[in-house]
């Protein structure tokens, strides 16, 4: 559920997700070669129906430009107060494209190649996607301080 | 913070997270699981309900046309029997020519006959058989109509040369003379047995054909019809698995103009309320009505006879106007456009009306959701329609 939290706009969406994957799982189980994990490939599966999702939506990898670049200053400290919960909200609060590379780089693990084959985009959208990600990311996570000292 | 160490957090925290699944996570997945089993069954009996109508309107199609070539048959048969024994009368009749100067009028009339009997072919010809093939058939007929004449001419002279001879001529030449004219009268009655019924076949054929094209001349004149409709219908909708659709019905007319004997136009007003279920936050089931307005613009392809006929609508229903029952912010009040494909049967039950039926299927092309909305809703609809068609007077 966590994984199609963080791809999906909302609960709703995520939850279709979930239900849309386990279909997928029931129906392919007999593809599945114990070569592997189980775990990782359901998790495969996952990913791979939240991203066919996101396509139907023909989500838009748009760039806000309006956006400072550069990394604000932000204290380590704030992260290590973020649990997962707020982690995830953060995430969801990300436009879809920045949201979905960002997902695939940073916890898939997936290189800026594989995310452009697999989202049919240039390579350098990736890169920019996932830089654009980042410095939202810190920039809510500035805002979320601020919040917090008052 | 460098990227890396953002990157770490983020690896750190979600991984091992597991979010609360909701209680009926596992009911759903199992409900879904079954409706794309009914969906899939739901599907193949569309189209079995097509091939259905197909084979039914073919096999009445085919009887219809059976029927009436065993009714031209039989009308052959008749015209065959009645021309059969009113030559067999004639030949009886017919006395034979026992007189030179008979002879010389009968092998006149005998070329004049079949002269005229060609023409008669001719025209019986022309009218049953296509053009290369009649016109081969046309120039066989005026040999054998030359080689008659010529033997006729032979005769002639024959004939000639006895008047002339006349009272000189002895019993032999009287008697061959005799022979010949016999002979002449057998080939006259033989070639008039021959042509006879088949004139008779090529009118009385020809009376069917003329009936059958008057009746759909009748029907075909008339180029402005009107339906009158109602469908049960069911709304197909890949929005939600949640959203449970529910029978659901369309009411319309459509003013038809035909373009020819086989293409026709139509543009008409459709009324449609499309049921569905939705169920709220606490899993409560709401029904909702989807009601909508349409102009729908097709074009039609006919084949068929005065009795049955079918014909393929296909084209697009432009929507007028869209409201929801209870009311909801998040239906347009357009939904666009959507794509039509129907099978129209329909049945003469006199040179007005006509009576039908036309499974469907309409694919929405737009979505009938404001895009701020959560989810798209897509909605196809299929279903079968009934009524009636009323051709307006030339």
């Amino acid at each position: 559920m966590t994984i199609c939290r963080r791809y999906a706009n909302d609960h709703h969406e995520a939850e279709d997700m979930l239900q849309e994957s386990f279909i997928r799982i029931f129906k392919s189980i007999n593809q599945y070669k114990s070569l592997g994990s189980f775990e990782g490939w359901v998790r495969r599966i996952t990913v791979n129906t939240a991203i066919q999702f996101l396509q139907k939506r023909k989500i838009r990898f748009t760039e806000i430009d309006n956006m400072s670049i550069e990394p604000p200053s932000s204290d380590r400290s704030v992260f290590s107060d973020l649990d997962a919960e707020d982690l995830l909200k953060l995430i969801s609060l990300l436009p879809d494209g920045y949201r979905t590379v960002f997902n695939l780089f940073v916890l898939e693990g997936y290189s800026h190649e594989e995310i452009s084959q697999m989202m049919k985009i240039e390579t350098a959208t990736s890169r920019s996607q996932l830089s654009k990600a980042r410095a939202m990311l810190r920039e809510k996570i500035n805002a979320l301080q601020k919040i917090r000292v008052k | 913070m460098t990227d890396s160490q953002l990157n770490e957090i983020f690896k750190k925290q979600l991984p091992a997270h597991e979010s609360p699944v909701p209680e009926d996570m596992w009911e759903r997945i199992i409900r879904r699981k079954d409706r794309d089993r009914r969906g899939f069954f739901f599907f193949f009996t569309l189209i079995g309900l097509f091939i259905l109508g197909f084979v039914t309107a073919g096999i009445l199609l085919f009887n219809v046309n059976r029927k009436e070539v065993s009714r031209v048959k039989q009308t052959f048969s008749d015209s065959n029997i009645v021309s059969s024994s009113n030559n067999a009368q004639s030949v009886a009749t017919d006395p034979v020519p026992k007189k030179d100067s008979s002879l010389n009028n009968d092998a006149v009339h005998g070329r004049n006959s079949s002269l005229h009997m060609v023409d008669m072919h001719k025209d019986h010809v022309k009218d049953t058989i296509p053009s290369e093939e009649r016109h081969a058939a046309f120039l066989q007929l005026q040999e054998t109509a030359k080689n008659k004449s010529v033997e006729n001419d032979q005769m002639k002279s024959n004939a000639d040369s006895v008047s002339d001879l006349s009272g000189n001529a002895d019993s032999k030449n009287s008697s061959k003379t005799s022979e010949d004219s016999s002979k002449l009268s057998d080939q006259k009655a033989n070639l008039a047995i021959a042509s006879t019924p088949r004139v008779l076949t090529s009118d009385s054929a020809k009376n069917t054909t003329l009936k059958k094209q008057d009746t759909t001349k009748k029907i075909a004149g008339k180029k402005w019809s009107l339906d009158l409709y109602a469908s049960p219908d069911y709304p197909i909708e890949y929005a939600k698995y949640y959203v449970k659709s529910k029978l659901s019905y369309s009411v319309g007319l459509r003013l038809n103009r035909s373009f020819g004997k086989r293409f026709s136009g139509k543009i008409g007003i459709q009324f449609s309320q499309l049921n569905y279920a939705l169920p709220d936050t606490s899993g409560y089931s709401n029904d909702y009505h989807l009601l909508r307005l349409d102009l729908p613009v097709l074009a039609g392809y006919s084949w068929g006879n005065e009795t049955f006929g079918m014909t393929v609508n296909a084209g697009a229903i432009f929507n007028i106007y869209s409201w929801l029952h209870p009311s909801a912010n998040y239906i347009k009040s357009n939904a666009g456009l959507s794509l039509y494909l129907g099978f129209n049967f329909s049945k003469h039950i006199n040179d007005r009306m006509e009576i039908f039926s036309e499974p469907y299927y309409r694919y929405q092309l737009s979505t009938s959701t404001v895009s701020t909305f959560y989810f798209q809703k897509f909605i196809d609809v299929a279903g079968i329609s009934f009524g009636a068609r009323y051709h307006f007077r030339r």
